[in-house]
């Protein structure tokens, strides 16, 4: 993306009032208020051969005050030594931290170098942290520091697949792929996590269910839309579309292909989500909230409401691509 | 008619191609009635934003490395090499000063020194007088066709796709 996200123009086609999706307006302003304010600070940050990314939330610019930071520094290592980028990684978190973010060492505790993320992709050496990397680089990496060499990197990640020789097929299906590999990967972690990690169940019960799912069925719509496209435009389009947050992308895809007035359910469903999420009472209250306690709870109950009423606006989405791009849906969607 | 490498003038867009990032990226709002002013010199940086904001963009903008190698492959292959942009008269002095070699660059076509910005045919015009054979190398698929349609060649720097590759395609390498 390039600056702050203007989500007027679609929704006045919808048809929806600025109160209707007041909440998607909040978290786009604030992500971009936050990126504007990090990228002026954090300019001299790192050393050159690394570059700075948001990914999370503030990547898919529906950040709030309550979001975390997901804080993801790649570095290639003929321009920097492995350990000067971790302690640049180091430095940098700590800045964040200072600054009033929340960096969670989690998955992207470390610096990762980009030749880990390229060079073996589906192969015994490729992990899940490998995987998250390039899944959310490509669709909700916004930079932070070194805008010259994040852009070089999100270029060699699109490439990767753009390139393969033998397996990127006529769709880029290797690509498609990796990110359905993505998403079911988070949907089965959620399982560990909360089984067997102790982790809180609610807060991630209902981010699977909103803007996991949203983003999944982001790059659903986009390839069935690239689909149709001339061989000739397909990668282009493709590269220009999954860095656009989850409802553009979704709205760009079912346009040409007469379906956007579904985006509406989409938006007032997803609306409802980032309210909680933007809420700290209601986190917390989340945080709290015992699996077997969860039918007291108005909050859930709410929530779990509104988790359906985005679950049919999806099937309705799902149902178009099947009317207007079948044989993409199923061959390569599902099959 | 067979042409030399020197008789070619590869025009490279800065924004998307050989430079990042975009204003839009580091401007808290961003006014676009003033920025059609600006990249046309008329409109002065002061009244474009605050000083805070431009010396962030000033700090945050570079040149990509990637990209200044393959300007230095193509120069060293005998081409002549241009810097065709739309972008402020007072950001060129900073992404001048980043060249390592201040040689590398031929011409600078400008927008807001010139007056004129892409795709307006007059900027393509000004182009095309530079150089026998001009190939732009842009991001924008709207620059792309505005300059095919005026004459000059061009490659779309795609992300993702193999831009070296695809320019020495061009180029007939």
């Amino acid at each position: 993306m390039r600056g702050p996200v203007d989500y007027a123009p679609l929704f006045a086609e919808l048809g929806l009032t600025a109160d209707e999706a007041a909440n998607v307006l909040a978290a786009a302003a604030d992500a971009h208020a936050r990126l504007v304010a990090l990228r002026a600070g954090l300019a001299d940050a790192l050393p050159p051969g690394c570059a700075a990314f948001a990914l999370g939330s503030l990547g898919r610019y529906e950040s709030s005050a309550a979001s975390d930071l997901d804080l993801a520094v790649v570095y290639q290592p003929d321009r920097i030594d492995p350990a000067a980028a971790q302690q640049a990684r180091q430095r940098l978190a700590a800045d964040l931290r200072a600054r009033g973010y929340d960096v969670a060492d989690k998955t992207f505790h470390s610096a990762v170098a980009l030749g880990a993320l390229l060079g073996d992709i589906g192969g015994r050496n490729d992990t899940n942290d490998h995987l998250t990397y390039r899944a959310l680089l490509l669709t909700e990496g916004a930079w932070l520091c070194n805008a010259d060499q994040a852009a070089a990197v999100v270029e060699s990640l699109f490439g990767a697949y753009a390139r393969g020789a033998i397996t990127r097929g006529r769709y880029l299906t290797s690509l498609s792929n990796d990110l359905q590999r993505y998403y079911r990967t988070i949907c089965v972690d959620y399982r560990f996590k909360v089984e067997s990690a102790g982790k809180h169940w609610a807060i991630r019960y209902f981010k699977l269910r909103h803007s996991r799912k949203l983003w999944h069925l982001a790059n659903l719509a986009v390839f069935c839309r690239a689909a149709l496209l001339p061989d000739d435009e397909r990668d282009g389009w493709l590269a220009e579309q999954l860095p656009r947050p989850p409802l553009l992308r979704t709205a760009d895809a079912l346009r040409p292909l007469g379906g956007l007035g579904l985006c509406a359910g989409l938006v007032r469903a997803y609306d409802g989500f980032l309210a909680a999420l933007a809420d700290p009472q209601a986190r917390r209250a989340l945080d709290q909230l015992g699996y077997d306690d969860r039918e007291a709870s108005p909050l859930f109950r709410r929530l779990r409401d509104g988790a359906e009423r985005f679950d049919a606006a999806a099937t309705a989405v799902v149902g178009h691509l099947w009317d207007t791009s079948r044989d993409h849906l199923v061959r390569y969607g599902m099959l | 008619m067979t042409l030399a490498p020197s008789d070619t003038l590869v025009a490279f867009d800065l924004i998307g191609v050989l430079a990042e990032p975009s204003w839009r990226e580091l401007a808290p709002t961003p006014d676009l009635a003033r920025w059609r002013r600006l990249k046309v010199g008329a409109l002065e940086e002061p009244d474009f934003w605050d000083s805070s904001t431009a010396a962030a963009y000033r700090a945050c903008l570079r040149l990509r490395p990637d990209r200044l190698a393959l300007v230095a492959h193509l120069r060293a292959r005998g081409h002549r090499i241009a810097v065709a942009s739309n972008f402020a008269r007072a950001w060129a002095p900073v992404v001048r000063a980043q060249l390592p070699d201040p040689a590398l660059v031929d011409r600078w076509f400008i927008s807001g020194e010139l007056g004129v910005a892409k795709p307006d045919p007059g900027f393509w015009q000004i182009l095309r007088a530079a150089a026998a054979d001009v190939v732009l190398v842009d991001d924008q698929r709207e620059n792309l066709a505005g300059a095919r349609a005026a004459g000059l060649r061009a490659v779309w720097a795609l992300p993702g796709a193999d831009l070296p590759a695809r320019l020495l395609a061009a180029l007939g390498a």
